[in-house]
């Protein structure tokens, strides 16, 4: 199943299901990349709360869809990921290093605001 | 022993045979006897020996028989000397002597001795009875053990006249109140009680001598240089040989860390924003936080001793929960509506347990609800937002639904997320919006360091929580397990969009765990608690800013 | 509930079906949400190396029991490639498809036992096994 992908404003927002096959998670990486330049977005909100498992091709597959992201000019927050979640990731070994995470979409809109505010900050 | 119960009349062979019966009663009594006996000759030699003097000597009736008198003694000198003053003055009592058993073993004695004669008057030898005072020497040992004790107690042990005098006073007493014995020796017990406590003093006493007995009680004392002690005090009385009661002996204990260490444990539970209550068996409020004290509208005082039922918009409800608890030990997620006096109402989940003592004795429950009244408006805020959502989005319309779907499914899951059982045993307190802390105490073995894990981690989520404070100054030890433990866990709050703040690792343990490979400098660590409570106020601080932004997709 | 699951793995789809149907049956042994995400999270990673590797094999899930606890034991097993050195693929951060290496690894670290058997040009075989607390 295709993840949807709602524009809010300057951002995009990704809501992920819990039946999240490998070949969705790539398809949402590249529906990002496409309409992020489309709509000239400022950030990209992943919201994964529904996610019961993020396995190693996961966290591989989000890492590099943030770094895509970004060479894009736009950020990334993943939120959500669930308190077991979190823990079975560590215990594999799994983490996300440079990828800004969020308790959950509001806290992630609130994040992009500070963020992208700081950038045109720094621009002028 | 002699009998003459020699009657006219009877025969020869009766009397010999009354005598015969008379001398093997007196036999048996001897036999009997626990106190080792002998007969001694006046050359001192055994003449006849009990059962008990075979024990205590470990040689055979017959080798006994015969032999020196002296032989058996840890000292053969001091027993020859005995038996002579006993034919020379007639008898001797408490006479000290070891008896030296055949394997080595020693026996105090004390010998009571006395000569014996025929029916002409002829001593024929000494009868001599030991006492073993093995025992009561021990005991003497033991009172002077005791003593000693009493002397190198940390506790204060003072006794007094039912007055107030003071008789003894030991080294504790010295240390804790800072007077030496002999100044204080004779004077009143007064110098060591602050002015307004006097009386408190003064009707323990009176209690005391009325043969009242007196629970352990806690209280102040001031010491002689002014400052202040807590201690808590047994007092039990002293009875004189015929049971009046005396005097007081009094065992005072500083308890000023311990003190420290429950206020600490009390204003963390005061500040948690959650309200909290203990319930004895029978249902009455036993204890209650701030938190209680504000959504029920009613003074502590008049709270601890009603029915908790009283509470609630359901009383039967409330009573039905902690019988709950008491019959399973626990009830989680246990829903409930406090009705503060002045009519609002709260939804709260409770979660509960049991307490126990020492002993594993089911004290009473501890109870914790949680305020659900946000949690519900923020659904019903949640579903508002996305319906703003909805009439906002210009494109793919079709996956629309599916994301209502999606949204719906996630507060599905929250909700069935907040049945999983919640430990109460090590408290998650919520001291501000968005700040969690977590005051570990005691081991941390790896079960228990995995399940606070869970329960921080859970909170973080359950009370949108950006920073957790996790205090590990009560962990007395700590490995480099644990370290790593704690440094998954930061991980895996970070993952959530959280920061773990760790304090109360001392600079020795953070130079020991570096040194063996622990990378510390994954963990935020700030010195102690007050530090990481201000820390984590600077990392909440941008929330005045944030407040200030108009942003697309803040639900107001 | 049955006592053992099969569940054919051709596909990416099937390395969801095969982790949903493990955390039925462990939610079904009564293991913690916690440890759900950690079988569901293992049994994906062995699944999708069939995928990635061997094309094509299957997941059997199965109910451990010993002196009244309960476990979960997961074999992932093909008739693939095979693995030529499996010291190496057992360290974190080996992969040979550019991945993070941490799928067998990480698993042996989150399961209370773990075992690999393979031969080149036979197959694999992973038998991993958890117990409720
Ligand atoms: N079923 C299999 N058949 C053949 N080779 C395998 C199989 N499973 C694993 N391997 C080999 O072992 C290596 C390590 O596997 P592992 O799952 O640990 O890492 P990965 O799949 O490369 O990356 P990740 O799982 O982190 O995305 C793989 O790169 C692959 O070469
Ligand atoms: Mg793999």
């Amino acid at each position: 199943m295709r993840v949807p992908i709602l524009k809010q404003g300057p951002y995009l927002i990704a809501s992920v299901q819990s039946a999240l096959t490998d070949a969705d998670l790539l398809q949402m990486r590249d529906d990002l990349a496409r309409l992020v330049g489309q709509h000239r977005s400022h950030g990209v909100v992943v919201d994964v709360t529904a996610l019961d498992v993020l396995d190693s091709f996961a966290a591989r597959t989000l890492r590099t869809m943030a770094y895509a992201i970004r060479l894009r000019g736009a950020q990334m927050v993943i939120v959500g990921i669930q308190p077991e979640v979190a823990f079975a990731m560590v215990q594999l070994g799994l983490s996300l290093p440079g990828v800004d995470t969020a308790l959950d979409l509001e806290e992630g809109l609130a994040l992009l605001n500070r963020k992208t505010s700081e950038d045109h900050a720094s621009e002028g | 022993m002699q009998r003459s119960d020699d009657r006219a009349g009877r025969s020869r062979q009766r009397r010999a045979q009354d005598e015969l019966q008379a001398s093997q009663y007196a036999r048996s009594l001897i036999e009997a006897s626990l106190d080792p006996l002998v007969t001694i000759s006046p050359d001192g030699k055994i003449t006849d020996v009990n059962e008990a003097t075979i024990r205590v000597t470990g040689v055979a009736r017959e080798q006994l028989v015969g032999s020196d008198f002296s032989n058996y003694f840890t000292e053969p000198k001091k027993a020859r000397e005995g038996y002579q003053q006993v034919f020379a003055k007639g008898s001797v009592t408490d006479y000290a002597l070891t008896i030296r058993h055949g394997d080595g073993k020693l026996t105090d004695v004390l010998y009571n001795a006395s000569v014996y004669k025929d029916g002409r008057g002829t001593v024929l030898g000494v009868f001599a009875a030991a006492r073993d005072i093995t025992a009561q020497k021990k005991a003497g040992e033991e009172r002077s053990r005791l003593a000693a004790i009493v002397d190198s107690s940390a506790d204060a042990i003072i006794g007094k006249t039912l007055n107030g005098v003071v008789t003894s006073w030991n080294k504790g007493a010295e240390l804790m109140f800072g007077y030496a014995a002999s100044e204080v020796i004779g004077k009143h017990i007064s110098i060591v009680i602050p002015p307004q406590l006097r009386d408190e003093e003064r009707s323990i006493l009176e209690r005391l001598s009325q043969g009242h007995s007196i629970q352990p009680y806690e209280t102040t004392r001031v010491r002689r240089d002014g400052g202040l002690i807590d201690v808590s005090v047994t007092v039990s009385p002293v009875r004189d040989a015929d049971g009046n009661i005396v005097g007081a002996s009094k065992i005072a204990r500083d308890i000023t860390a311990q003190k420290q260490a429950s206020q600490y444990a009390r204003s963390l539970i005061e500040a948690s924003l959650d309200p909290l209550v203990t319930i004895s068996p029978d249902g009455k409020i036993t204890d209650v936080n701030e938190a209680t004290i504000r959504v029920t509208g009613v003074a502590r005082d008049q709270l601890v001793g009603s029915d908790f039922s009283n509470y609630f918009t359901e009383p039967d409800k409330a009573r039905e929960g902690y019988r709950q608890v008491f019959a399973q030990g626990s009830v989680t997620d246990y829903p409930l509506t406090i009705r503060h006096k002045d009519g609002e109402l709260t939804d709260v989940l409770y979660n509960a347990s049991v307490y126990k003592d020492v002993g594993g004795n089911v004290l009473g429950v501890f109870a914790a609800a949680r305020d659900i009244t946000d949690q519900k408006k923020a659904e019903t805020e949640l579903q508002k937002a996305h319906s703003e959502l909805e009439l906002r989005v210009q494109e793919r319309t079709a996956e629309l639904a599916t994301a209502n779907e999606s949204l719906q499914g996630e507060i599905a899951e929250r909700r069935r997320a907040e049945q999983v059982i919640r430990e109460l045993s090590t408290p998650v307190l919520q001291v501000r919006d968005g700040m969690l802390i977590l005051p570990i105490i005691g081991i941390l073995d790896s079960q228990r360091a995995r399940q606070l894990t869970e329960q921080l981690l859970r909170a973080i989520r359950d009370n949108r929580a950006r920073v957790a404070v996790v205090d590990i100054t009560g962990v007395p030890a700590v490995d480099s397990k644990i370290a790593n433990h704690l440094l998954q866990t930061a991980e895996a709050a970070r993952l959530m969009g959280a920061t773990v703040v760790l304090t109360g690792l001392s600079p020795e343990v953070a130079q020991a765990l570096v040194s063996i490979g622990v990378d510390l400098s994954r963990l935020t660590t700030v010195g102690d608690l007050q530090g990481g409570i201000a820390d984590a106020d600077r990392r909440l601080g941008y929330k005045v800013t944030r407040e200030g932004e108009t942003a697309l997709g803040r639900r107001a | 509930m049955k006592d053992e699951v099969r569940v054919t793995i051709k596909s990416d789809v099937d390395v969801v079906a095969a982790r949903q149907e493990g955390r039925a049956l462990a939610a079904h042994l009564g293991f913690s949400t916690g440890d759900l995400a950690l079988i569901a999270t293992a049994i994906s990673e062995v699944a999708r190396n069939i995928v990635n590797y061997a094309k094509q094999g299957e997941i059997i899930l199965k109910v451990a029991e010993k002196d009244g606890r309960y476990g979960i034991v997961v074999v992932a097993r093909d008739q693939g490639p095979g693995i030529a050195d499996v010291a190496r693929a057992m360290q974190d951060g080996h992969s040979t498809s550019g991945g993070l290496g941490l799928g067998l690894p990480g698993s042996k670290r989150v399961m209370d036992d773990f075992d690999i058997v393979s031969e080149v040009d036979k197959g694999t075989t992973v038998t991993m096994k958890k117990w409720a607390r």
